[in-house]
């Protein structure tokens, strides 16, 4: 095995310690001994102890600069006479700090003030691309010098390292999810689940418990220790299933997204990457209502899944990392609109996150062609995950290292 | 979290165990010396040539013996006549109709072959609608795979290195003299011909040269000669290579493309590991076929290796082999166009492999949520309308019980008598839905 | 086809025929009495009445119509197929048990006419009147209803308690389930004795109020002597009648809103079945005593402007036509009040469209300054092509479609919606041309009378030789016409709306109704279309569901014979002192013969 990071501390870490060894026994003790049992049995131990990062895409290039508001700047309120929010409005992230979350974010605001919310300003890198579909694939494939870059960053993880994603809710895979020679399964909707629960997929898979029998040769072991899993996943998927969820998400698609992910989750599900998109930040004309409710939607969302993970006790293992492809310019156009912008705020939920600002808040002076600067390439908040959240050594990920953010230490190691 | 793997192989799974030969096991299997000819050898012909096991077929391979695998080459490499239906998924220009079209050729066409090595193709040339975005060039695509699939090697690489949907899928428009784009040249390599580590970055920038203004305009192949470099390349230690054309001939050539492209048929349609001695055979029967697919798949699968015992039901079903093998296999009808989403969900679109790399295949195919998707597909299957299916449940039930019927369907070659009294008593013998359902959840259903 | 020289299998032969041509016929005129209605309590919650029920059956099963629906695969395949079977057994069933045709029964039973109600007790009572013709008919009529509850019984009648109600016998049997009672010529029936003792009363002259003098049910009783049926419920005491709060579709609700509020409001629906010298019709009443919110009336029901754009459905329907929809909603205040309509995130839908369309709006409020700008009247149409000048005909063939609208002030909007459409092919062209395909559309204008038409057509580039897929059935274009926008998938469409607009403003011959919703549909011009397609469909079906030819065949062959069947369909909604009516009627063609029905749902008062 290789060397994890921050794995020689807290007795959470030693009674793991302890799990796998054990499972890696009951291998060895096996006859014949297949390597990929050795790997199937590492894996579940895995599931059980590692943190799952759920990825939230803003699509479209969200307005940055209205979603964590300098709201004291008066270089903002100039750029923005019909769009920028004032200093009483903005849900201020301290007292007579500069910064404050739109006014409809009062729940995620709420959370904030709790500790379960960190906010990394500035993020972004190099050169910044205001063609959607290019800054897309910059972050997506964490490689903003290359072009043609068939796998994403996340995609390489689950190549490299073994790890399971899944997307919910979108129609194929997104780039980031890219895999050499994987397809990260995408889950449109998990309705269909209920199928595999009616009498009769209840029925099918208590027959096949008992056909299942350990088999002598590899592939067909795999297949079969591999169902067994899956078997068992589907057992306790259908127990949450079929009870009330233990919090209420609101009605919005990003709310039922992040609700069947919460399933999926409490369920068992081995995948630890989440990936799930909220369309709509594109707001280059007549942004004010339509932003004032992403804005709603998505912190009502995030904050009702957040604490469905507090119900289930998974709110310190699973973190939620919210981003955009870019921010919006700081002057606003003649549409009251505004324009693709380059840097801007990311969000990151989790009871494991050490909560407040990272980074420094937007500087309106020096302004890269009438954008935010990026001051924390978005590359080192893909490092802090890989290697705090996912726990893989991110060099093998990213191609070269990159300094962490002080983002999930201290109470994540309490946490594991 | 880092897994240790014991022993990696290049499709990403861990060791199955090496299959070791010499050049011996790929001489013609002679049936009562080698092995038995028996229902079972005539099913795993049946299976790999193809998709699944329909009686007829194994009745009728059973009947002409080892030498059935010449004629499924030669019926596959005939032209399939009637081109109505893909006229019609052509003219809708949808991507479902593309979907749906192919999967009807794989579940009525009269050569499952052609579909299979058209698929082969596929996977190999991966090339997706996600960024074509063409349908119809998709399409043709496909086309080009059916009809060229067993013919000369070089012939298809000649002809895929011109098709508009290829020239689409890695930038052939980018690529202009004096700013090459080697997208294509690499892949051509990489991927296609030569395998990675038998070719230099100076060999991919000199080739990239040379196809330069091998464009796409509207939806054809535009050699477009302002934008070409008519310079000498030299490459793979062969100087002044001027055209495309050449630089597709030598890779083709190659001798790592012969170990390259034999192995990998090999691993398609025999057995996912062959060993380097045995690698080395299949390079040189390779080669003694000119290179020719149809010619080097015909003497495989009537080779001993072939109906060794190590290579039956030694591959993992992919999604393809498990839905429309299985539906063959029953001779129950389907609606293609319920069939596509579903083996999306295990993990095989068809005309959206994931990347240029195609699908890695094997221990990839599985995985919790391809596992959930098979079970939903089986479910379905039984249910028969979610997918249109029109199962013969009385045929599988007559002369007998359901499970005897459903065990001569799934495993014409019989069974262990300890795995058909399990399924009896987990299952009765009578239920034909649950007994179908149970026996293609087993590991040794879905290994082909 | 099936005539049998078995009498008792008359009826079992011809109803499944007669079944399915209910709608089809008219029965001769029938003469207004003092109905059933007098004898069924008042408080029931609905009730079903049909006059003369085996003379309407018998008419049908005579009709020209039976022998037409019975030589359509659909009815063949009706027969073969599991629920049919079993009604034709049932029949038998019937038939065997009494001895005789069943027709022969009913008519015993039902000669006059037959009335059910259902009372809201617990549980339900089901409460049923039958007339005959006279008592004698009735009493044959019930023998053989016993002999039919014997047959079916292994000849045992099952144990009756018989008692007596006012001179009336009532008698009881099935453990308490089931009550009837004979008085004279007529039947009663419930499975509550209760409820049979008060419809004695009631035909005695005592007893509860009786529905004939119930208020609340009084306009659906309104006399009317051409009367086959009518039926009539009160939503608001029926269990579990609950209308969806909000649509979840916004076309859906543009188009259905409006009566989902009427009938939220409404205390009582009343449907009637009848027939005049056009044929049967359906008249659907639902009536009101609150008002219809004022918001819904508004932006449903607009009567602003309604002479001028109903008089263009006049010219819309000419050419080849294959249908029509004019609808007159407010639409600009329907967006604006979206929550009240709408679920959550079909409105917020909405509200991110907003800022979409916007962009293309050249940044204006699509909401707030584009839609206000509209008359309340869009018109959508279809009409085949003729794909002249194209050098073949695509496959598959679409028909043409375009909306038209009408716009307050021409000349700002207009500007917009020009560069809107530039915008839009531009968009896609760009789009398209991303992966070096080249943009299929070039965009030009051409003059069709004193108008510019603005086209896109598709790059010739990209087309082989003679073949033509689907993509050459749009040429999107746009023309501004006075104060009418036309937009079009293809420019043949237009350019004939254009010069169908021009031509029309010249005339200025308007049909001066008030129609406010009005929808039209060609049967002969969708059959034409399907017929065009026919191999086409036949392959995309083998394809898409993997059966044979022939069975692919056969399926569009069934669509056709439905089609036949309707020569025209249209539904028309009207706007006036307060009221509103809807009126739906369906011309029949069928093999030559037409026979014209109507239905027709009327006058919604709020």
């Amino acid at each position: 095995m290789a060397p994890r990071n921050g794995s020689n501390d807290s007795n959470g870490k030693t009674t793991r310690i302890h799990r796998r060894d054990f499972v890696k026994l009951m291998a060895l003790a096996a006859t014949p001994m297949p390597g990929v049992l050795l790997d199937a049995a590492d894996r579940l131990a895995g599931a059980e102890g590692d943190g799952v990062l759920v990825m939230v895409q803003l699509s479209g290039g969200n307005d940055g600069l209205n979603s964590v508001i300098p709201c004291e700047d008066p270089r903002y309120h100039r750029a923005r006479p019909s769009l920028s929010i004032g200093e009483r409005q903005a849900l201020r992230l301290e007292k007579g700090g500069p910064l404050g979350f739109h006014p409809q974010m009062t729940a995620l605001h709420e959370l904030y003030g709790e500790g379960n919310v960190a906010v990394i300003e500035g993020v972004g890198y190099p050169n910044p691309n205001r063609s959607h579909f290019r800054s897309m694939e910059i972050w997506h494939t964490a490689a903003p010098e290359k072009h043609d870059v068939p796998y994403g960053w996340l995609g390489r993880t689950v190549a490299e390292h073994g790890v399971e994603a899944l997307d919910i809710g979108d129609s194929t895979t997104p780039l980031a999810l890219v895999a050499p020679g994987i397809q990260v399964p995408v889950l449109q909707n998990l309705n269909w689940l209920d199928t595999l629960f009616s009498s009769k997929g209840s029925e099918l898979r208590g027959m096949l418990r008992t056909l299942l029998e350990r088999r002598r040769d590899g592939d067909a072991e795999f297949l079969r220790g591999a169902s067994s899993a899956t078997f068992t996943q589907l057992d306790k998927l259908e127990r949450i299933r079929g009870k009330p969820l233990p919090v209420e998400y609101p009605n919005s698609a990003i709310a039922q997204r992040l609700e069947w992910t919460g399933q999926m989750i409490a369920g068992g599900v081995s995948s630890r990457i989440y990936y799930v998109s909220m369309d709509g930040f594109d707001t280059h004309a007549q942004q004010e209502n339509a932003h004032a409710q992403l804005m709603r939607q998505f912190s009502d969302a995030v904050t009702a899944f957040f604490h469905h993970m507090k119900r289930i006790d998974m709110a310190k293992r699973v973190v939620l990392v919210a981003f955009s492809e870019f921010g919006r310019r700081l002057k606003e156009n003649g549409s009251q609109g505004t324009d693709h912008g380059a840097a801007g705020p990311l969000w990151v939920v989790s009871e494991s996150v050490r909560g407040g600002l990272i980074g420094d808040p937007p500087d309106l002076e020096h302004l890269d062609q009438g954008d935010v600067r990026h001051t924390i390439d978005f590359r080192r908040v893909y490092a802090t995950i890989l290697e705090d959240v996912l726990g893989v050594d991110a060099t093998t990920v990213l191609g070269r290292p990159f300094s962490k953010l002080a983002l999930l230490e201290g109470r994540r190691r309490a946490a594991f | 979290m880092s897994t240790t793997r014991t022993d990696t192989r290049p499709d990403g799974g861990a060791d199955a165990g090496v299959l070791d030969a010499g050049p011996e096991a790929l001489e013609t299997f002679r049936p009562g010396v080698d092995g038995a000819w028996d229902r079972g050898a005539a099913a795993h012909l049946a299976r790999r040539s193809g998709f699944g096991m329909p009686p007829a077929t194994v009745d009728r391979i059973l009947e002409q013996g080892p030498a059935a695998a010449e004629s499924l080459v030669a019926d596959a490499r005939r032209d399939g006549g009637g081109t109505q239906l893909f006229d019609t998924a052509r003219s809708l220009n949808s991507i479902d109709a593309a979907q749906s079209w192919w999967l009807h050729r794989m579940l009525q066409g009269a050569s499952p072959l052609r579909e299979k090595v058209a698929l082969f193709w596929h996977g190999h040339f991966a090339t997706s609608d996600k960024k074509v975005e063409n349908p119809r060039l998709m399409l043709d695509q496909i086309m080009l795979f059916r009809r060229r699939g067993l013919g000369p090697f070089a012939d298809l690489v000649q002809r895929v290195a011109k098709d508009p949907a290829m020239l689409i899928w890695l930038d052939g428009n980018l690529n202009r003299a004096g700013k090459p784009n080697e997208n294509f040249a690499r892949e051509l390599m990489e991927l296609f011909t030569l395998g990675i580590g038998n070719y230099s970055e100076d060999d991919i920038k000199q080739a990239a040269r040379a196809f330069t203004g091998w464009h796409v305009r509207g939806i054809s192949f535009w050699f477009n000669r302002r934008a070409h470099d008519f310079g000498d390349k030299s490459l793979l230690k062969r100087a002044r290579v001027k055209t495309g054309e050449e630089v597709v001939d030598i890779c083709v050539r190659h001798p790592a493309s012969s170990r390259f492209i034999a192995r990998k048929l090999f691993t398609f349609f025999v057995h996912p590991q062959p060993s380097d001695r045995l690698t080395d055979a299949l390079a040189a029967l390779y080669e003694r076929s000119d290179r020719d697919v149809g010619r080097y798949l015909g003497v495989l699968l009537r080779s001993r290796v072939f109906h060794g015992e190590d290579a039956r039901r030694a591959i993992i079903a992919s999604p393809v082999d498990f839905a429309i093998g299985t539906l063959r296999s029953l001779e129950a009808g389907a609606a293609p166009g319920k069939l596509a989403e579903r083996l999306r969900d295990m993990g095989q679109e068809l005309f959206r492999p994931p990347n240029v790399k195609g699908w890695d295949g094997h221990r990839a195919w599985i995985n919790s949520t391809s596992l959930i998707a098979r079970l939903r597909f089986t479910l379905d299957l039984v249910e028969e309308e979610p997918i249109g299916a029109r199962v013969p449940w009385d045929r599988l039930g007559a002369g007998g019980s359901a499970l005897d019927g459903i065990f001569a369907r799934c495993f014409p070659g019989g069974v262990s008598a300890d795995l058909r009294e399990r399924v009896a008593s987990a299952c009765g013998t009578t239920d034909a839905r649950r007994i179908l359902a149970s026996v293609m959840q087993l590991p040794e259903y879905q290994m082909i | 086809m099936h005539a049998s020289t078995n009498r008792h299998s008359g009826t079992r032969a011809m109803l499944p025929g007669a079944l399915l041509a209910v709608f089809l016929v008219s029965p001769g005129a029938l003469v207004a009495e003092p109905g059933p209605e007098h004898w069924l309590p008042g408080d029931v919650i609905g009730f079903v009445r049909v006059r003369e029920p085996a003379k309407t059956l018998r008419r049908l099963l005579e009709s020209d119509l039976r022998k037409q629906v019975e030589a359509t695969a659909i009815y063949r395949h009706l027969r073969e197929e599991r629920d049919g079977r079993k009604l034709l057994d049932a029949i038998d069933d019937i038939e065997s048990g009494a001895g005789r045709d069943a027709i022969d029964v009913v008519d015993d039973v039902l000669g006059r006419d037959m009335i059910v109600g259902v009372r809201l007790t617990f549980p339900p009572s089901v409460l049923f009147i039958g007339r005959s013709r006279s008592a004698a008919a009735l009493e044959k009529g019930v023998e053989s209803l016993k002999a039919i509850v014997r047959h079916k019984n292994d000849d045992k009648f099952p144990r009756t308690e018989s008692r007596d109600h006012g001179g009336v016998t009532i008698e009881t049997t099935a453990g308490g389930h089931v009550s009837w009672a004979v008085k004279g010529d007529t039947l009663f029936i419930s499975n509550s004795a209760r409820s049979v003792e008060d419809m004695i009363d009631l035909a005695s002259g005592k007893g509860p109020e009786s529905l004939a003098k119930s208020e609340a049910f009084a306009a659906a009783l309104e006399g009317n002597g051409n009367e086959i049926a009518t039926a009539a419920f009160r939503p608001q005491f029926v269990p579990d009648f609950r209308l969806p709060e909000h649509a979840d579709n916004p076309l859906g609700s543009l188009v259905a809103s409006g009566w989902l509020e009427a009938l939220r409001v409404s205390d009582l629906v009343s449907f009637r079945l009848l027939h005049d010298d056009d044929g049967v019709r359906l008249r659907v009443d639902v009536n009101a005593k609150k008002e219809l919110g004022k918001d819904a009336a508004s932006i449903f029901f607009p009567t602003r402007g309604a002479a001028e754009d109903a008089g263009e459905l006049a010219f819309l329907e000419s050419g080849g036509l294959v249908g029509l929809i004019h609808m007159r909603r407010d639409i600009a205040k329907w967006w604006h009040k979206r929550d009240q309509f709408l679920d959550e995130r079909r409105a917020a839908d909405l509200l991110n469209a907003n800022t979409f369309l916007s962009i293309f709006f050249g940044g204006v409020s699509f909401q707030d300054e584009v839609l206000p700008e509209l008359e309340e009247g869009v018109t959508v149409v279809s009409r085949r092509l003729s794909y002249d000048g194209l050098g073949g005909t695509p496959q598959p063939q679409i028909p043409g479609f375009a909306v038209i609208f009408r716009l307050k002030e021409s000349a700002t909007l207009a500007q917009r919606v020009s560069s809107a459409f530039f915008q839009l092919i531009t968009v896609i062209n760009l789009n398209r041309g991303q992966n070096n395909k080249g943009a299929p559309f070039v965009l030009r204008s051409e003059k069709v009378g004193d108008f510019e038409m603005s086209v896109a057509d598709l790059n010739p580039i990209g087309r082989e030789g003679g073949e033509l897929g689907i993509e050459y059935n749009f040429s999107p274009s746009l023309s501004v016409v006075g104060n009418r926008i036309v937009f079009g998938s293809n420019k043949e469409l237009v350019r004939e709306l254009i010069d169908e607009l021009a031509r029309k403003r010249s005339k200025k011959n308007v049909d001066r109704t008030t129609a406010i919703d009005a929808i039209r549909v060609r049967g002969a011009e969708l059959r034409k279309l399907l017929d065009a397609n026919l191999e086409f469909l036949t392959n995309a079906i083998v394809i898409g569901e993997g059966i044979s030819a022939d069975e692919a065949r056969g399926r569009l062959h069934a669509i056709g014979e439905i089609i036949d069947f309707f020569d025209g369909l249209s539904v028309t909604t009207r706007f006036g002192d307060g009221a509103a009516s809807l009126e739906v009627s369906a011309d029949m063609a069928a093999r030559g013969t037409t026979v014209r029905t109507g239905a027709r749902s009327d006058r919604a008062r709020f």
